[in-house]
C-alpha cells in the first residue's frame, strides 16, 4: 500500500503554496505539522483531489488522484467542513454514503455503525444545526470513514473534541493506521506524539523533515520549533 | 445508475427544507389564483352611484355571449347588432347606463366590440363582406409595418386563404383570459425560479460541502446530473402548479366554453388557422419550455458566481427589463429575437407573431422556433455548466 507524491506543486499568482514535495507513504499514521500558512491544507487538498496542482502527480496504489478508483479508497475530513443544517446527522452520512458509491441500504447501515463508533447514536436523529462544534467534528470524522478508506486524510480532526473524545479518536486512528495510510494534520502536537509513526514537517511550502517520531532526541514540540526557526514566546 | 434517484431525492429534500422555497411557492400560487378571480371583485359605479357588482356584470355578459355562441358572424348577425345599437340614444352621456343599451344593445356587445375593432366608425353601416375585406386589408398593412418579406407575405396569404369565413362566433372568455393571464403567470414562475433554483448549486459553496463532494468516489458528475435534474424538474413543477392554479381560477370564473373558437375572434390581425383553445395549448407549451430554459440559466449563473444572490439579481433585473423595455418593430431582427426570449414569448402576439423564420424554403412561426431553441439552448448551457462545475476548485 503506497501513496506516492511526486514533485507536487501549487503556485498562486505571487506565492508558491506547495513547492515540489515528493513523498512515498506506506501503511501507518503520518503527522503533518507546520506553522500557519506553511501549506499543509493546500497539500492535503491536492492529495484528496479537491485542488488541482500546478505540477506533479499524486497516486495511490498506482491510481492517479483524478480517478474514481483513487477516490473510492479515500476518506477526507477537511478543516472547517461543511454540512446541511436541516439534515439530521443520519441524513448527512447517508447522503455522503450515496456519493461515495454505497447503495441506500449500505449507506444507512454503515451510517448507524459509524454514529455508534463516534458516540452519536442519539444525536444522529437530530438536526445538525443543533450540534455543538465538537459533536459536528465527530460527525465529520464519521463521514470520512463511510467507505472504509485505505487512505485517510484528516485536517485538524481533533478541533473542538473534549478530552474523552480525543482519546477515543486517537485509538480509532491508531487502529486505522495498522492497515491503512493515515495523514493527520494538526496544530495539537500531543495528538501527533501519541499516535503518529512519522512526522512530516512543512515550512513555507516545503517539506523540511520526514522521519520517525520515536527517533527524535527531544520532545516533538521543541524539535518543531527549532526546525521552524521559532522561539518560544515569553509568558 | 450511481444512485441517481437517491441523489435527486436528497436534492429535493435540501430544497424543500428551505422555508424560502415554500413561502415563494405559496405566495406565487396565491397571487396567480387571485389574478384569475380578481375580475369578480368590486362594484361598478356610474356617476358615483353603484349600479352593479363586477361578478354580476360578468354573469350577465357571459350569459348574453353564450346565447350568441354558434351563430355565424355574417350580415344577419351584424344587422341584429346594428339595429340593437341603433336604439341607444346618440346624445346619452354614458350610453351603457341607458335603458336602451341594457335592454337591446348589451346582448350584442361582443359582436359590437369585434366589429368596432375592424370597422371603427363604420360599425353601424358596414356589411359582413366589407368587414372581412377591411380586416384583410388591415392584416396586410400590418405585414408591411412588421417589415415582412414578400416570401413571408405569400406564406401568410396562404394561411389567410385557409381561414373559414364568415367566422362563427363562440363565447371563449375563459381561453382569452387564460391567454392574457399566462403572461403574468410566466413572470411569476420565473420569479420563483430566480429565487429557488440558484441555491441548488450555490449551496455547496455557501455551506462549504464542496470539498466533501469533490473527494467522494463518484465525484462531481452524478451529483451534477442529479442537481441539474432537480433544478429542471422543480422549475417545471412550479410552472405546472402556477399554470393549473391560473386555469382553475380563470375557468371557474369564465367557464371552459369556446375551445374551438377561431383565433381571429379575439386576435383579428393574426392569420393563423388556429382555435383559441389550441393557441392556449401552444402558449402553455412555450411557457413550460421557458421554465426549463430559465432554470438552466439560473443554475449556470449560480455556478459562475458560486452564490445565489448574483444570479437572483441578474434574473430579476432581466424580468424587470422585459417589462419596461421594448424594441420598435423597425428593428426587425432585434425585435424578433427579443420576442423569442423567455417572458416575452409567453405573450401570444410574440409566440404567434406574423414574423417568421425562413430556413431554406420553409417558414417557422415564433412558437415553432421556440420549441427547438429553448431545449437546445438549455442543453448547451447545462453542458457548459458541467464543464465549469468540473473545473471549479472546491
Amino acid at each position: 500500500m503506497e501513496l506516492r507524491i511526486d514533485r507536487l506543486t501549487k503556485q498562486y499568482k505571487n506565492k508558491i503554496a506547495v513547492d515540489r514535495i515528493s513523498l512515498s507513504l506506506g501503511t501507518g499514521v503520518y503527522g503533518l505539522l507546520g506553522a500557519n500558512g506553511a501549506g499543509k491544507t493546500t497539500l492535503l487538498r491536492m492529495i484528496c483531489g479537491v485542488l488541482k496542482p500546478t505540477g506533479g502527480t499524486v497516486t495511490f496504489q498506482g491510481y492517479d488522484v483524478a480517478t474514481e478508483t483513487y477516490r473510492s479508497m479515500l476518506g477526507y475530513l477537511p478543516q472547517d467542513f461543511g454540512y446541511y443544517p436541516n439534515f439530521t446527522g443520519m441524513d448527512f452520512l447517508v447522503y455522503l454514503g450515496l456519493l461515495k458509491g454505497l447503495s441506500r441500504a449500505q449507506a444507512t447501515s454503515r451510517s448507524r455503525e459509524l454514529l455508534a463508533l463516534v458516540g452519536l447514536e442519539e444525536m444522529g436523529r437530530k438536526k445538525i444545526r443543533t450540534y455543538s462544534g465538537g459533536i459536528r467534528q465527530r460527525l465529520g470524522i464519521a463521514q470520512a470513514l463511510l467507505n472504509r478508506p485505505q487512505l485517510l486524510v484528516l485536517d485538524e480532526p481533533t478541533a473542538g473534541l473534549d478530552p474523552r473524545e480525543r482519546v477515543r479518536f486517537r485509538n480509532l486512528i491508531a487502529r486505522m493506521g495498522e492497515e491503512n495510510v493515515v495523514i493527520l494534520s494538526t496544530h495539537i502536537v500531543s495528538d501527533v506524539e501519541q499516535i503518529a509513526d512519522k512526522i512530516l514537517l512543512m515550512k513555507e511550502g516545503q517539506l523540511i523533515y520526514n522521519g520517525d517520531c520515536a527517533s527524535l532526541a527531544e520532545p516533538l514540540e521543541e524539535f518543531c520549533m527549532k526546525r521552524l526557526g521559532e522561539e518560544a514566546p515569553d509568558v | 445508475m450511481f444512485n441517481f434517484w437517491e441523489l435527486v431525492r436528497m436534492e429535493y429534500r435540501k430544497l424543500f427544507q428551505r422555508k424560502l422555497v415554500w413561502v415563494t411557492a405559496i405566495l406565487l400560487t396565491a397571487m396567480t389564483i387571485f389574478a384569475g378571480l380578481s375580475a369578480l371583485l368590486g362594484d361598478v359605479y356610474v356617476n358615483g352611484e353603484k349600479v352593479d357588482t363586477h361578478a354580476n356584470m360578468l354573469r350577465t355578459d357571459s350569459g348574453y355571449a353564450r346565447r350568441l355562441s354558434g351563430e355565424l358572424l355574417d350580415d344577419s348577425l351584424l344587422d341584429k347588432m346594428q339595429e340593437a345599437y341603433g336604439k341607444v340614444p346618440e346624445d346619452a352621456e354614458i350610453y351603457t347606463a341607458t335603458r336602451e343599451y341594457q335592454q337591446y344593445a348589451r346582448p350584442y356587445s361582443e359582436i359590437y366590440n369585434f366589429v368596432l375593432r375592424i370597422a371603427n366608425n363604420r360599425w353601424n353601416t358596414i356589411s359582413a363582406g366589407e368587414m372581412y375585406d377591411l380586416r384583410r386589408a388591415a392584416v396586410e398593412q400590418g405585414w408591411t409595418k412588421l417589415l415582412l418579406s414578400e416570401a413571408e407575405k405569400e406564406y401568410l396569404s396562404g394561411q389567410e386563404e385557409q381561414l373559414k369565413l364568415p367566422l362563427t362566433y363562440r363565447y371563449d372568455d375563459g381561453y382569452t383570459n387564460y391567454l392574457s393571464v399566462l403572461y403574468m403567470v410566466a413572470l411569476l414562475m420565473m420569479l420563483g425560479v430566480s429565487v429557488c433554483v440558484p441555491q441548488i448549486f450555490s449551496e455547496e459553496y455557501s455551506r462549504k460541502t464542496a470539498p466533501l463532494i469533490a473527494s467522494s468516489s463518484f465525484g462531481k458528475k452524478p451529483l451534477y446530473l442529479a442537481k441539474a435534474f432537480t433544478g429542471l424538474t422543480f422549475s417545471l413543477g412550479l410552472a405546472l402548479l402556477l399554470a393549473v392554479a391560473a386555469a382553475a381560477s380563470v375557468f371557474s370564473v369564465y367557464g371552459t366554453d369556446g375551445f374551438s373558437a377561431a383565433l381571429q375572434l379575439d386576435y383579428p390581425m393574426l392569420s393563423w388557422r388556429l382555435t383559441v383553445g389550441k393557441a392556449a395549448l401552444l402558449l402553455f407549451g412555450v411557457y413550460l419550455l421557458s421554465s426549463l430554459l430559465f432554470a438552466a440559466v439560473a443554475m449556470v449563473l449560480s455556478l459562475v458566481f458560486r452564490g445565489s444572490a448574483p444570479p437572483m439579481a441578474i434574473l430579476l433585473g432581466y424580468l424587470l427589463l422585459t417589462g419596461v423595455f421594448h424594441i420598435p418593430d423597425e428593428y426587425r431582427i432585434l425585435s424578433q429575437i427579443w420576442s423569442y426570449l423567455p417572458v416575452n414569448s409567453a405573450n401570444l402576439t410574440s409566440a404567434l407573431s406574423q414574423r417568421l423564420l425562413q430556413v431554406g424554403g420553409s417558414f417557422f412561426a415564433g412558437w415553432q422556433v421556440i420549441c427547438l431553441l429553448y431545449p437546445v439552448t438549455a442543453a448547451i448551457l447545462l453542458l457548459a455548466g458541467y464543464r465549469k462545475y468540473r473545473r471549479l476548485p472546491s
